[in-house]
């Protein structure tokens, strides 16, 4: 896990332009939007594009569970474990 | 019936910044204007005043430009914004295009960043500004459509506006349509009512100005500039005191 935790870092890191992030700035439990890294609303779409191409998910853009997935580092981490198709 | 000529539209500089490849300061510029050399090169400006959350999104197009906007000496207060540039974020609308009819699907953030009045709306999330932005393109006349929008909002009422400028090369695949000279820059020029240029227009067809020969006017003493080829609008230096 902690090492699909690595490859998600790396993943918004370069999706999101993060120039001056290295994976290890990273805080794995903290809240990616708003608060913590400070993601915003065009960020979570990126993201959202990102992930569905690299690990063959559907995301639903409205439900209250894709909230919860995308709190932290962590709780992306697990979705993707559960979900991913490639 | 009697009617009186209007005045010339007119307008005085009060300040201005530019960056371009090898021109970041006001005497690398200065002795630009001098010649008549275009500016070339791929360095990108580091655009170090504005939060890094926020500088991520613009890419060398749009990061000239924030760095003539956030240039100390503008001082910016919340003066109305006028952004024209001819081309925009070409070099960003060709890959997403490339990538919609390969893949189906765009990257949100690039798109978001695509549109006309992006980078001056990214400077006015950063400035926290309400301020207005107007984003225009006008093909040749790009330079005389900023300065009729200018002098416009000035005779509107604003104290003062800045007026900017940016644009650089086209992608490969526009090359074939290129018609004025491409060169990477952005200019910002904060400008106010007076008589300082006034703009007329005389007999005859003229020349189109692009940006950077307006730019290369204002700040050298040549008495004026033709700036449109329909209706052969020029630019007068008249003299009078900034």
């Amino acid at each position: 896990m902690s090492d699909l935790n690595h490859e998600i870092k790396a993943l918004i890191i370069d999706s999101l332009n993060l120039e001056d992030l290295t994976p290890d700035d990273i805080d794995s439990e903290a809240p990616l939007f708003v608060d913590g890294l400070g993601l915003d609303s065009i960020d979570a779409l990126e993201l959202g594009v990102a992930l569905q191409k690299r690990y063959g998910l559907t995301l639903s853009a409205e439900s209250e569970e894709t909230r919860r997935h995308f709190a932290s580092i962590s709780s992306l981490a697990a979705f993707v474990e559960a979900s991913r198709t490639k | 019936m009697q009617s009186t000529p209007l005045p010339s539209p007119g307008f005085r500089l009060l300040r201005w910044s530019a960056w371009a490849p090898g021109l970041a300061t006001h005497e690398a510029w200065a002795a630009w204007a001098g010649g008549n050399a275009l500016p070339s090169g791929d360095d990108a400006p580091a655009v170090k005043a504005m939060p890094p959350m926020l500088r991520r999104r613009a890419e060398r197009l749009g990061r000239m430009l924030l760095e003539t906007l956030f240039e100390p000496t503008l001082a910016y207060h919340g003066q109305p914004l006028i952004h024209a540039s001819r081309h925009g974020e070409a070099t960003r609308t060709v890959p997403l295009l490339t990538e919609l009819a390969r893949d189906g699907a765009v990257s949100p953030q690039s798109f978001s960043m695509a549109v006309h009045n992006a980078t001056s709306g990214l400077f006015t999330i950063a400035r926290q500004s309400q301020a207005p932005v107007t984003a225009i393109a006008a093909g040749p006349e790009t330079a005389c459509a900023g300065l009729t929008e200018a002098i416009g909002q000035l005779a509107d009422g604003a104290a003062s506006v800045l007026l900017c400028f940016s644009d650089e090369p086209l992608p490969a695949l526009y090359q074939p349509f290129v018609d004025d000279a491409e060169a990477p820059f952005a200019f910002t020029l904060e400008l106010a009512t007076g008589n300082e240029f006034t703009l007329t227009s005389l007999p005859g067809r003229g020349g189109n100005a692009t940006p950077l020969d307006l730019l290369r006017f204002l700040l050298g003493n040549a008495s004026r500039l033709p700036l449109t080829a329909r209706g052969n609008w020029h630019a007068v230096r008249t003299g009078a005191p900034a």
